[in-house]
């Protein structure tokens, strides 16, 4: 029981984020997302996002990354920005509900409030009641009824599973690689074949493993290669 | 005539009733039902009247007067129901604003899953799920009973609400996050 309302109570992802621009008295852009980056990953190491919203959280950590990414790697000129004015759109969205709770709560909170008329008690006929006009093919209606709706639904669960294991994953992919090799190449793991949002988080797991200081990589020039070594 | 008829049925069935079962059980085009709800509201929704008449979701129910709340939940014995928390407040606003919304529509607002929200606020009443066939998943609305907690007589009675139900940017980014949904 103590559980659900922790789980209710906690803030949302875009909730956090609101609240770290708007303390740093910043608009809501994508250069000010790019600045408070830190202070989100910062703060999901600190708090203990319950494990229902980690993914959540986790995929506006990756947006803001590739945001920030985005500010400080020159672009190829035809590459599109898309994710970031989406992710500021998206969170001056949010921020205009939030203002529009208030009047919500407002409204709730006050003693001005309507009733309806308490409905009579129903003396209930013995014996068990059928409702008119049943038959076996409603009931198989329904049943491929619920079954068309549950596709959706798986399809949306491993799409987010998906988003979110793979940075883990490929994390201890090149982890491993660099431990059996002691030299790799970016684009042994991003290379030809590969979609975006995969070259997108072997870029993230790239960039973690340097943080750990468990890889140092070197780049000649802008846009070639990278060069993975493992740090002895 | 019609008017009498339609504040009589509608004390007596107490529910809300969808404005086209009273026009299939009384016999009576969309046009006339309309005009004499109209009537009924312009008659009945004033400060002098006990009885107020409310509207959503196509449908109307007579309710107390929301003036004389306190004086009604004393006697009723009701007692105030605590404050929403923030992430139950946030997404009756999203439905409020924005319903009938499917739970995805709300995810990408809320940028979270709301399961678990959403279902709370089911079991307390506050919002009514229905089968959008064509959506072929379930959109979500307020209830009646939400919009007599809050005192008023129909949603556009809130603030701004037609500023938020319309705005084309809330509408384009919701197509343009399905449609990456749907491309995963």
């Amino acid at each position: 029981m103590s559980f659900e309302v922790k789980l209710e109570k906690f803030d949302g992802p875009l909730h956090v984020l609101l609240e770290l621009i708007q303390s740093a008295e910043l608009p809501i852009t994508e250069v000010s997302l790019s600045q408070v980056t830190e202070d989100y990953l910062h703060y999901i190491d600190e708090h203990d996002v319950p494990t229902s919203e980690l993914a959540d959280f986790l995929v506006i950590a990756t947006r803001l990354l590739l945001i920030k990414s985005q500010a400080i790697l020159p672009a190829p000129p035809d590459e599109q920005q898309e994710d970031a004015s989406t992710l500021a759109l998206q969170l001056r969205l949010y921020q205009e509900f939030v203002e529009a709770s208030k009047h919500i709560e407002d409204l709730f909170n006050r003693s001005e409030r309507s009733f309806e008329r308490a409905q009579p008690d129903v003396v209930r006929p013995e014996g068990v009641e059928v409702p008119v006009g049943l038959d076996a093919n409603i009931l198989h209606d329904s049943f491929q009824w619920i079954l068309r709706r549950l596709e959706p639904f798986f399809r949306l669960q491993e799409a987010t599973l998906e988003r979110v294991v793979s940075v883990q994953e490929r994390l201890r992919e090149i982890h491993e690689a660099i431990l059996s090799k002691a030299r790799l190449t970016f684009a042994h793991f991003a290379g030809a074949g590969r979609s975006r949002v995969d070259v997108v988080v072997s870029f993230l797991a790239l960039l973690e493993l340097v943080k750990q200081r468990i890889v140092h990589v070197i780049q000649a020039d802008t846009f070639h290669d990278i060069e993975i070594k493992r740090v002895d | 005539m019609v008017t009498t008829t339609i504040e009589a049925v509608l004390f007596a069935a107490a529910k809300p009733i969808k404005i086209r079962e009273l026009q299939k059980h009384l016999g009576l085009s969309q046009e006339v039902v309309r005009e004499a709800l109209d009537a009924l509201a312009i008659r009945l929704n004033t400060s002098d009247s006990g009885t107020h008449l409310i509207e959503m979701n196509d449908a109307v129910q007579l309710v107390s007067n929301p003036e004389l709340g306190e004086d009604v939940a004393k006697f009723l014995r009701v007692e105030a129901t605590g404050p929403l928390t923030r992430p139950s407040l946030e997404t009756l606003t999203i439905i409020a604003y924005r319903g009938p919304i499917t739970k995805p529509e709300i995810e990408i607002i809320r940028g979270v899953n709301c399961s678990l929200i959403i279902r709370n606020l089911l079991i307390r009443g506050f919002v009514l799920e229905e089968q959008d066939t064509q959506k072929l998943q379930p959109v979500y609305m307020l209830t009646h009973e939400f919009l007599q907690a809050l005192g008023i007589k129909h949603l556009r009675d809130l603030p701004e609400y037609d500023t938020f139900q319309a705005n084309e940017k809330i509408t384009e980014l919701l197509s343009r996050e399905l449609q990456v949904i749907r491309e995963i």
